[in-house]
């Protein structure tokens, strides 16, 4: 039975979402009556349809036998009859009863009190009187009996078979008190006055049963939770936010909100303070004029005017800043009075205020376009709809609860019986809803601006003292607002804020007086006409009330962006609850159920079995996992997003919004969600543990593992494609080959069967053919299978690292047959050698250019100076002098030397010459003798003396000649040097743009040879150092092994795993049986059973 | 399978604990990993490899995750080893493991177990090996 149950529910719900209606449906004349309980209706004030059925009844209750533990209740019938058929319905096959209840003194039904006879009585129309006796009472207590009549009838239509039953009660009931007599006495009787109650003409209305929930009608539960749970919380938050919005604006623009006893408070501690502050301004100024300090607005004089001016002042400010604050707040009154803004209720009186006496701004605006209509006249949507009566009262509390729109009258609502089908119901309520989030965002948005409006006025009013202070000295002047400058600015722009919305206000309100054009042309909306004519309207007034908030707002600075954001904010967590709840809800219920469904072991099996009952399994388990999955949460849906950027509820905002709501969860994603958070925190428990070294080394090879995978993705990707490539090649083969196959077969049969008769000759030829095609197919499929076997072994020995290769500093794989068979297993290994080898071969580089450029730039230093040497001819003439000079002196000293001792001859001569003449006797002969030497002597010295001038002039154009011959070679050196010079500085330029190439070179290699001894450090440090991707994977794999192993060791731990998955069964179970290397063993052992290591 | 491999698993057979030999003797695991691996057109020596990792597992000598790493080697797609792995869960790993974890449960239920041993399960929360023998 349980098994069935589930069945039956789901069977239940199917019918009752694809039925059109339910089975007691009966369609007549293209309108559907769905007729099933009806109830009567309480009477009101309102005017009932006159052709309605109706109900009369009359009860009398007769003089009562009082017992000290029991009652005998007497019940008369005089009246209880129906009309009679009248046009729209008509009622036959009454039931009438009596039901009396007894009460005790507290007014509560008594306990424990139960009438001997049955409780009610059902009548036929013959009978006329009842008794009903009641026992286990109290003795001398205090009961009262109330009596009230009770009627069930078949409601019928137009004279048709019965529709649907009516119960209900009718008005008044008759209430005796008695008192029973103390134990041990007498019974008494006691009359009771006025026992009559009649109850005539109730009207029987004919309503549906879309907020009946019971389990016969779920279609009743559906419209209650689409009522309930998605309407009802919207539309009571809209009328919520549209009263605080009506009081706020009210509190904004009143001036006793602003003559509050704080802000006078405030305001006098702050001025004193200020006053205080006087003292050391002019200690201030004091020393400025001592020092001779500042000038302009700084200057000590205009400072002392200012501070005797602001020190006046000042204790005017509460004044100046009213005076700004009433200057707005009589501004906004302009527009904002109940003659601008006008409400009539129902009834046509003036209901403009409210009992605080705000005017009922939300209300008009609502009025105007009053979305609510949609659902209390929800049956003009849908011409496919029924009767609602029961949904219209439904709405009544809605509007009652939002108290908005409430000008829809209960006359209008109960004549407007056009009905309403479910969908359309459910549709509306969304829909509804959704224009309910609007004025909610719109509404709270403006709260807050007016809010803020009278904190931000207060906080002006009470800090105007410092603000004036401030404008005392120019430095405290432009401080943010407390200075003057800034001060001034945000509480005029707060005050006025007031007024500019209220002009928008009465621009908006006029608006909507004189009506939308495009809605007008519907006349007699139905259908989407009528839901376009209330939602166009809202939507232009929606609009147009966030534009002059936000108008309002950026007149109103900073302090208004910061509530604008703040409004959003709640309103966005407030919709945020009013759907997340609904969602949560949804979850709750139906995620569950289907959670449930999806993991039903009977529809497990069912799905098992296959056939129809597999099909049927599979599809409710699917279905139960969807609903499970989902969220129903509108937030998360595209129009939900939308919607929320359309309001204006962006970025951090859209996240309060959404706070609660994950994305596609469901009943299911709640379990994971709860799931994850315990293995969050766990996590989180584990970060605090030491890790150990397996762990550790775990993490460095993971670290490894990604960046090798990054190194050889290009290449694995390429062979992993040509293995899919020639995998289907091998897949087509295959299936080429087995047809070929088959047709062999087939072919040797016929053969079979052909064999003896005329055809065998034929047969032979075909299973000759076949075995031709199918050779081809096998040779084909052998190629197409040894080209899957390289690409698949190309796969396997990248992931092992075989292959590669490095060029250019880049990883490359070959991926020619046979070049696997390497066994370079070392991508990290080959490319730190290549990246060292690069790096000494450019250090190599950029030395041997270096020094070629210093050699150059040796030797044009050389030329250079030589050429500049050469190049100075003044110098050069000196020293050529200098060089003639001496060699004329080299002759001339040579001269010198014989010239004297030419000289010192003849002296000589002179003297002897002297000595003769002198002597006592002359000797003529000596002394013509010793003239003659003389003579011959200064005849020597003359001589010497012209050769000397001829040696020397000689000398001199020798030396001439030999200085002019120096200085053309000169020049030719010169000129020598200047080609040297600039050959010289080309080779430089070259060999210094090798340079610089060179060192860019190196520095690349540099970095890269940092990097690669980095990382070859990091992976030595890792584990993961020349190894392939496989290996590192195998390693940190098996390290996992061996870390769960650790961890299993706590009995606690194992517990919760062992059974948890299939690898820890037989790792557990294995584990310790046998060592490490007896388990490698035994595994090597199984892998040369294969002939493969 | 090869004869030689046969005769190997056997030995290594012998040296399990009679509830596992008793599990893995119970599904043809052998052919079903042969069906697996001809439907993911694995070539002869793939499937012995294949084979021999299924046993590997089954024995306890090797941890399942790597047993996944093994058939990765083999050069397929990470469909075929999804395919693959996922196959071996169903058909082999998961049915023996749960006859291997219902009868530790059944020898539980049956045997005398002292005090000390219902003490320890209860403290470790319902570990099932401590009335293992």
């Amino acid at each position: 039975m349980k098994k069935i149950l589930p069945y039956i529910f789901i069977l239940t719900i199917i019918v009752q979402l694809f039925a059109p209606f339910s089975v007691n449906i009966e369609k007549r004349g293209g309108v559907l009556y769905n007729t099933k309980k009806a109830e009567a209706v309480s009477p009101t004030n309102e005017t009932n349809n006159p052709s309605d059925p109706k109900i009369y009844g009359e009860i009398e209750v007769g003089t009562l036998e009082i017992g000290p533990t029991s009652v005998k209740i007497p019940i008369n019938i005089l009246k209880a009859e129906q009309s009679t058929y009248v046009g729209f319905g008509n009622v036959t096959n009454n039931e009438f009863s009596v039901k009396v209840f007894i009460l005790n003194e507290e007014g509560k039904e008594a306990k424990r009190i139960k009438p001997k006879n049955p409780l009610e009585k059902t009548l036929s129309l013959v009978e006329t009187s009842l008794s009903f006796d009641f026992s286990n009472l109290e003795p001398n207590t205090k009961y009262e009996a109330k009596a009230a009549l009770y009627y069930k009838v078949d409601l019928r239509l137009g004279g048709g078979g019965p529709q649907g039953e009516a119960i209900g009660r009718l008005q008044g009931e008759k209430v005796v008190s008695f008192t029973t007599p103390k134990e041990g006495e007498a019974a008494i009787t006691q009359e009771v006055e006025g026992g009559v109650i009649s109850a005539d003409g109730e009207n029987l209305s004919f309503s549906d049963d879309t907020f009946d929930c019971s389990i016969g009608n779920l279609r009743g539960c559906f419209a209650e939770f689409a009522y309930t749970i998605i309407f009802k919380p919207a539309a009571f938050l809209f009328g919520l936010t549209g009263k605080a919005l009506d009081f706020t604006l009210m509190y904004s623009l009143d001036d006793k909100s602003y003559r509050s006893v704080f802000v006078v408070e405030g305001w006098g501690i702050v001025r004193d303070i200020c006053n205080l502050f006087f003292i050391f301004i002019l200690l201030y100024i004091a020393f400025k004029v001592v020092l001779g300090l500042g000038s302009g607005k700084s200057d000590p004089k205009s400072l002392i005017i200012n501070v005797i001016i602001i020190g006046l002042l000042i204790n005017f400010s509460l004044f100046a800043t009213r005076l700004i604050i009433d200057a707005s707040n009589i501004l906004s009154r302009v527009f904002y009075n109940s003659e601008t803004i006008s409400f009539k209720s129902s009834s046509g009186a003036d209901a403009t205020l409210g009992s605080a006496g705000e005017i009922k701004f939300s209300e008009v605006l609502v009025q105007k376009v009053n979305p609510v209509s949609l659902l209390t006249q929800s049956g003009n949507i849908g011409y496919l709809g029924e009767k609602s009566e029961n949904m219209t009262e439904a709405l009544t509390e809605a509007e009652r609860d939002q108290n908005i729109g409430s000008t829809v009258s209960r006359a209008n609502q109960v004549s407007n019986d056009i009905p309403v089908g479910l969908g359309t119901f459910i549709i509306i309520c969304f829909l509804t809803a959704a224009i309910c989030i609007i004025g909610i965002v719109v509404f709270f948005n403006l709260t807050f601006v007016f809010i803020a409006r009278v904190v931000m006025l207060w906080l002006a009013m009470i800090l105007s003292p410092i603000a004036f202070f401030s404008h005392t000295t120019p430095e405290l002047e432009n401080l943010k607002f407390i200075g003057f400058k800034n001060w001034l600015k945000e509480t005029a722009s707060m005050a006025f804020v007031a007024p500019i919305f209220c002009f928008f206000l009465y621009i908006i309100i006029t608006f909507l007086d004189s009506g939308l054009g495009i809605t007008d042309a519907y006349r007699s909306p139905t259908g989407f006409e009528f839901v376009l004519r209330i939602l166009i309207p809202f939507l232009f007034l929606s609009v147009l009330l966030m534009k002059a908030k936000d108008i309002a707002i950026s007149m109103s600075g900073q302090a208004g962006k910061f509530v604008s954001d703040m409004g959003n904010k709640i309103a966005g967590t407030t919709i945020g609850l009013a759907t997340g709840g609904a969602a949560m809800a949804m979850r709750g219920t139906v995620g569950a159920m289907g959670a449930r469904m999806a993991r039903s072991e009977t529809l497990t099996n069912m799905e098992k079995k296959g056939g129809f009952r597999g099909l049927v399994g599979g599809t409710l388990r699917n279905a139960g996992l969807k609903v499970g999955q989902k969220s129903f949460d509108f937030r998360n849906t595209t129009i939900g997003e939308q919607a929320a950027s359309g309001l204006g509820i962006s970025g951090s905002v859209k996240k309060t919004m959404a706070s609660g709501s994950k994305p596609g969860v469901g009943f299911l994603g709640n379990q994971e969600e709860k799931v994850r958070k315990v293995e969050k925190r766990q996590a989180d428990l584990d970060k605090l543990k030491p890790k150990t070294e397996n762990e550790k080394k775990r993490e460095g090879l993971d670290r490894q593992q990604a960046e090798l995978e990054v190194k050889i993705s290009p290449v694995l990707e390429q062979a992993e494609k040509e293995r899919d490539e020639a995998k289907e090649n091998y897949v087509e083969k295959k299936e080429r080959r087995d047809e070929a196959d088959k047709k062999l077969k087939d072919a040797e049969k016929e053969l079979e069967k052909a064999k003896g008769t005329a055809s065998e000759e034929a047969a032979q030829q075909k299973v000759k053919e076949a075995e031709q095609v199918k050779a081809e197919a096998d040779k084909k499929l052998a190629e197409a299978d040894k080209k899957l076997e390289t690409a698949k072994n190309n796969v396997s020995d990248i992931k092992n690292g075989a292959g590669a290769e490095i060029k250019d500093g880049k990883i490359e794989i070959k991926l020619e047959e046979g070049s696997y068979n390497t066994s370079n297993k070392n991508i990290s290994q080959k490319l730190a050698e290549e990246i060292g080898k690069r790096y000494e071969k450019a250090e190599n580089r950029k030395n041997s250019t270096s020094s070629a450029v210093a050699s150059i730039d040796n030797s044009l230093n050389k030329a250079m100076d030589e050429k500049k040497r050469l190049s100075d001819i003044d110098k050069l003439k000196k020293e050529d002098d200098k060089e003639v000079e001496d060699k004329v002196q080299k002759v001339k000293s040579s001269f010198a030397t014989t010239i004297g001792e030419a000289e010192a001859e003849k002296k000589k001569a002179e003297s002897e010459l002297g000595r003769l003449r002198l002597a006592p006797s002359l000797d003529e002969a000596a002394i013509k003798q010793a003239q003659d030497k003389v003579t011959q002597h200064e005849d020597r010295i003359k001589k010497l003396k012209d050769e000397e001038t001829k040696t020397v002039l000689s000398t001199r154009i020798e030396a001439g000649k030999e200085v002019e011959e120096k200085r053309g070679k000169r020049t030719e050196k010169i000129k020598q040097l200047e080609g040297e010079i600039k050959s010289l500085g080309d080779a430089k330029k070259e060999a210094v743009a090798k340079n610089d190439e060179a060192e860019k070179e190196f520095e690349v290699a540099s970095v890269n040879f940092e990097s690669v001894q980095n990382a070859k450090k990091a992976a030595e440090k890792n584990g993961g150092y020349g190894k392939s991707l496989s290996e590192i994977r195998k390693e940190s794999t098996s390290l996992s092994a061996k870390i769960k192993q650790d961890e299993n060791k706590s009995k606690f731990a194992r517990a919760k795993n062992w059974e948890g998955s299939t690898n820890n069964v037989f790792d557990y179970l294995s584990h310790g049986r046998v060592s490490n290397e007896q388990a490698q063993d035994q595994a090597n052992k199984l892998y040369q059973s294969i002939n493969k290591k | 399978m090869k004869p030689e491999l046969k005769e190997e698993i056997n030995k290594i057979m012998l040296g399990i604990p009679e509830r596992n030999r008793l599990a893995i003797s119970s599904i043809d695991w052998a052919h079903v990993t042969k069906e697996i691996g001809e439907k993911y057109y694995l070539n002869e020596e793939e499937l012995d490899l294949l084979m021999v990792e299924t046993a590997l597992v089954l024995l306890g000598l090797k941890d399942y995750d790597l047993f996944k790493l093994a058939i990765e080697d083999m050069g397929l797609s990470q469909k075929d080893i999804g395919g693959i792995t996922k196959e071996a869960e169903e058909k082999i790993f998961n049915p023996i493991s749960k006859k291997i974890i219902a009868s530790i449960k059944k020898e539980a239920e049956l045997n005398n177990t002292s005090w000390d041993k219902r003490v320890n399960f209860i403290l470790s929360g319902g570990d099932y090996t401590n009335f293992i023998k």
